[in-house]
């Protein structure tokens, strides 16, 4: 079992679609796969569900009130588990600052149904908290997901800094699976950033590309996986090939 | 020197003893070289010898500490039986893990700080008051006798 957390504190980096398409990829390859929705906003849960409200949600999870297998809900479309989001996150970190060991609640309560996935996936917070340090130290390994048009070599500092002092103050070493370029458009930037991530920290770019595509809105907006919505668009292949060179 | 709250270990007190990883990167050494870490804990030094992780290609050794004392620490080169170099003193908190590159000093910089460890690293030679320079030498007569008449 390898739990995989998809982040970047920038907002609008196609994270939750990241998360969702690489999860369902995951689950079409014949893998159990557990997707953790971690963002209090909650947008890999409304992309799936659409406006359901769930009793229990991954707020419930991290605080360990509820056992993970009460929460956990089916989606048939995307084939795999899901913990559903919740807004109440927003304020889970000062519920957890107080308590003892507060850094490892979620990694506490993953592990009674850790059996029961090959694969959990997390799509973490846009913000550094005690929520996200709470899904890195229940990760193996992160993903990058960057929009070059507004990508900054700062942004991947501060994510390699976090790593660094998850290892150094919490005893917790991750690894960097790489770097996919989300919503592109021009080829000319691409090159540019590649060169600086890899030159300058030596990170994977995956070689698969997301493009900047309408049907990945459209597929959100009828609640599908890109490829399943539009099979053969180029973003639906990108992320079959970007899921599947992430299980090598 | 400051440090993140967030990534203080909840689960482990002040008062509590964390083994300490330090983690050299990037250092480049020749065959017999050793490398060791000195550690400042209240100007009591103390040189710890650091293997060579071959996986990571790091040099690793770990120390148990109080969990979050501030400690000083550098790290050093020795060529047979000479320090050939340095990098400069670091502080931090005793925590899990310590990352460091190498990065040594050079020039009088290096200089300096050889020579100070060098002083270091010699045994320490106390310095006597008269009184106890008799009895010394008074002891040392004496043993001399014993030795002398196999008593």
């Amino acid at each position: 079992m390898s739990t995989l957390s998809i982040i970047n504190q920038k907002g609008g980096v196609a994270k939750t679609t990241t998360a969702i398409n690489v999860a369902h990829v995951w689950s079409k390859l014949g893998k159990r796969v557990l997707l953790v929705d971690l963002d209090p906003q909650a947008s890999a849960t409304k992309s799936i569900f659409g406006d359901m409200d769930f009793e229990y949600t991954s707020y419930d999870l991290v605080l360990n009130k509820i056992p993970a297998k009460s929460i956990i809900q089916t989606s048939e479309d995307f084939g795999f588990d899901v913990v559903p989001g919740d807004i109440l996150l927003s304020g889970v970190d000062i519920q957890l600052s107080a308590q003892f060991g507060r850094e490892k609640f979620l990694k506490k309560a993953l592990g009674t149904v850790k059996s029961k996935y090959d694969d959990i996936v997390i799509d973490c917070s846009p913000t550094l908290g005690l929520l996200t340090v709470n899904a890195l130290m229940a990760s193996k390994d992160i993903l990058i997901p960057i929009c070059p048009e507004y990508f900054s070599l700062k942004g991947i500092e501060l994510i390699l800094d976090t790593l660094k002092n998850i290892k150094t103050g919490l005893g917790h070493s991750i690894g960097v699976k790489g770097i996919v370029i989300t919503r592109y458009r021009n080829r000319r930037v691409i090159k540019s950033v590649i060169d600086e991530v890899e030159d300058r920290y030596g990170l994977k770019v995956f070689k698969d590309f997301i493009p900047d595509n309408i049907v990945v809105e459209e597929a959100h907006h009828n609640h599908l996986p890109v490829s399943r919505y539009a099979p053969r668009s180029k973003a639906a292949k990108s992320y079959e090939s970007l899921a599947k060179e992430l299980t090598v | 020197m400051k440090t993140n709250p967030l990534f203080h270990d909840s689960s482990v007190s002040q008062d509590s003893n964390v083994q300490t990883k330090f983690e050299l990167m990037g250092l480049e050494t020749l065959k017999g070289d050793r490398v060791f870490m000195r550690l400042d804990l209240d100007r009591d030094i103390t040189y710890y010898e650091m293997n060579l992780n071959d996986e990571s290609k790091l040099f690793e050794a770990s120390v148990w500490l109080k969990h979050r004392k501030e400690i000083a620490y550098s790290f050093l080169v020795k060529r047979g039986d000479e320090w050939v170099s340095s990098t400069s003193n670091r502080k931090g908190h005793a925590m899990h893990s310590i990352v460091e590159h190498w990065l040594t000093l050079d020039g009088d910089d290096l200089k300096e700080e050889l020579k100070r460890i060098e002083e270091h690293s010699k045994p320490q030679v106390v310095e006597l008051s008269d009184s106890e320079q008799e009895t010394s030498n008074e002891e040392e007569f004496y043993d001399n006798l014993i030795k002398k008449w196999d008593l």
